[in-house]
């Protein structure tokens, strides 16, 4: 049965035909993206998590359209359809505030939404870290040596009250009927780190519109996720992906500089952020 | 409702024209025309009529408007603080207002004869439901009298305080009248050993059902619960009877109208009339007064009063003359 047939079987959409350019179906209701999956897991990972991104913060987003049963996808063999809306928006938004608001957003979801492998829990890699840092000693004993130096101070910052990992494509907001609207991917989701860091490093950004990104995550995050935020960002990542690369890697000083700035950066933002010695949290 | 085209996206619709009728939308879009409510609903309650779609589809009811889901499956929307629901808009064109009336009280009597449950007898229960009332009714009792005895401390009464005072004998007569008819119907429970339930749909009048199509359907369940059907019976026929042309046939067909499709059992009848007897409305009208939250004139509130001690006063009548 080819995908036509099966959508309009499936689907209350009227006047179906396919878009080759677009890959999407023009349907009397508009334009509708047909997504493929494979991992049931994933999908249903997705599901839940679009669903609850918008019941609990009212941010639009590519949701599941429903089948004539309410089902939110159709099996095919061993592969599973989806049906989204295309929303076709040019406009390039830079609203920082509602950013930070968006990053909040996906991370209490994602918080909330059991990730499916539970090997990636957003736990802090410290201890697979050390076992690469030792088979680094015979290759490049200088190098090494400085990674050590950071051993105190990565104690200081690293954490077990991590984020979950969570879904974010990039600052892709789109505009529909007045509303923000989120196009998520069919991606794994990722380190919550990693999200954070990327919004606030958004390239675009200046200085004060990073403050205001920074502030309205902060506002907007549940009171009890605030610390776990906080220690989610300034965990030192940068160092344990720096000994990762080192294993590798043919220049390992240019590793290290590269990472060494990011680690300076960090740490600016740690006595920012006036976390204490003793990896408690001081209120400002 | 600022953001109406992105609720009517969630619906893939769009958006040709609206009117509003009191707090709903009528929206015209390019699927057809529906109604859409803005409300405040707890989540307790959107799990409630929730669950009510459900119950009425295995019931077979369909005296009912079914609520309509969005694209993503969700029967509610959450804008901001509140919840916004759609269904189908029934267009109700010229219809009779007694033939409306006879219709609801059809409808009303099939959803009780649906969702009717027999409980097992516990006296301790009717016990404290009926001690419960007492208390409830005493203190409300206790609050009238009080405001009565503090404006008649004053030379000049307001055209308000006057109207109040003027019935203020024949109000605590009707408590008393409810008193002994709540009597009544714990004795008699508690002889007869029996209690039912049905689903009340809460807020029974004209204005929350509509006729089309030669069918009635009720219209929003947010205040629907669980409990006697002389609850529903009591809002109905306070709500239905006009003020200053009550008739008393009307209101006694109505019940036996009723009663041919959901029999009362007898003390049933009896917490219906205590139901009846008892002032509330009246009650309510002076706290409203006293708060004037919706920013009424003076008048409007004397009016208010009077049209309900019309009414009031029609339903006792009645009642005392079905007991004769």
């Amino acid at each position: 049965m080819d995908i036509t047939t099966v959508v309009k079987k499936q689907y209350e959409f009227k006047d179906l035909h396919w878009n080759h350019k677009e890959s999407a179906f023009h349907t009397h209701v508009g334009l509708k993206r047909v997504n493929y999956w494979r991992d049931r897991k994933l999908l249903e990972y997705h599901l839940n998590f679009r669903d609850r991104l918008f019941s609990k913060s009212g941010i639009m987003c590519n949701r599941m359209i429903r089948t004539r049963d309410g089902a939110p996808f159709v099996q095919l063999g061993g592969s599973f359809i989806t049906i989204h809306d295309v929303i076709e928006s040019t406009e390039i938004i830079n609203d920082p505030e509602f950013l930070g608001f968006l990053i909040a957003s996906l991370l209490e979801v994602g918080s909330e939404v059991p990730y499916y492998n539970e090997v990636d829990l957003g736990e802090f890699p410290y201890k697979e870290a050390l076992k690469n840092l030792q088979q680094l000693k015979h290759k490049n004993q200088e190098v090494y040596s400085s990674l050590v130096r950071y051993i105190p101070k990565v104690k200081q910052r690293k954490s077990s009250l991590l984020m979950n990992p969570t879904c974010y494509d990039g600052n892709a907001l789109k505009m529909v009927m007045g509303q923000y609207y989120y196009d998520l991917s069919n991606s794994l989701p990722k380190p919550a780190h990693q999200v954070i860091r990327r919004a606030l490093l958004t390239d675009s950004y200046t200085e004060e519109d990073r403050k205001a990104c920074w502030a309205s995550l902060h506002n907007a995050i549940s009171g009890d996720l605030v610390d776990r935020v906080k220690l989610t960002l300034l965990a030192p990542w940068e160092w344990t992906d720096c000994v990762r690369e080192m294993q590798d890697c043919e220049d390992e000083e240019e590793v290290y500089n590269r990472y060494k700035k990011e680690w300076d950066t960090m740490m600016e933002l740690y006595e920012v952020l006036k976390l204490s010695t003793r990896r408690t949290i001081s209120y400002e | 409702m600022n953001n109406l085209n992105a609720i009517l996206f969630q619906y893939d619709m769009t958006l040709e024209h609206y009117e509003r009728y009191g707090k709903v939308l009528k929206v015209t879009t390019n699927q057809g025309t529906f109604a859409l409510k803005e409300t405040r609903l707890t989540r307790d309650r959107m799990d409630w009529m929730l669950y009510l779609e459900n119950y009425f589809r295995e019931l077979k009811f369909n005296g009912y408007v079914p609520l309509i889901n969005t694209k993503y499956g969700d029967t509610f929307v959450v804008v901001e603080d509140r919840v916004v629901y759609l269904s189908h808009w029934i267009e109700e064109g010229s219809v009779n207002p007694s033939l409306k009336e006879s219709q609801m009280i059809q409808r009303l009597a099939e959803l009780h004869g649906y969702s009717v449950k027999d409980h097992a007898f516990s006296e301790e229960s009717i016990k404290h439901f009926y001690e419960k009332m007492v208390v409830l009714r005493e203190s409300r009792q206790f609050e009238m009298e009080k405001y009565v005895n503090d404006i008649e401390k004053r030379i000049y009464l307001s055209p308000f305080e006057l109207a109040v005072a003027t019935h203020f004998h024949q109000l605590m007569k009707n408590c008393d009248l409810s008193k002994s008819r709540l009597d009544y119907w714990f004795e008699q429970t508690n002889e007869t050993k029996r209690y039912r339930t049905v689903l009340c749909h809460g807020k029974c009048s004209a204005s929350h059902f509509v006729v089309g199509r030669e069918k009635g359907y009720f219209l929003n369940f947010e205040k629907s619960v669980v409990d006697s059907p002389v609850r529903d019976l009591t809002y109905m026929i306070r709500a239905s009877v006009p003020p200053f042309q009550f008739n008393p046939d009307t209101l006694v067909s109505n019940i036996s109208h009723y009663e041919s499709q959901f029999a009362l059992h007898e003390e049933e009848k009896d917490l219906l009339a205590s139901y009846l007897y008892f002032p509330e409305s009246l009650f309510n009208s002076v706290t409203h007064f006293l708060s004037n939250q919706r920013d009424w004139s003076h008048m409007k509130h004397v009016r208010h009063f009077t049209k309900k001690i019309e009414v009031m006063n029609g339903i006792t009548t009645t009642l005392q003359n079905m007991r004769a």
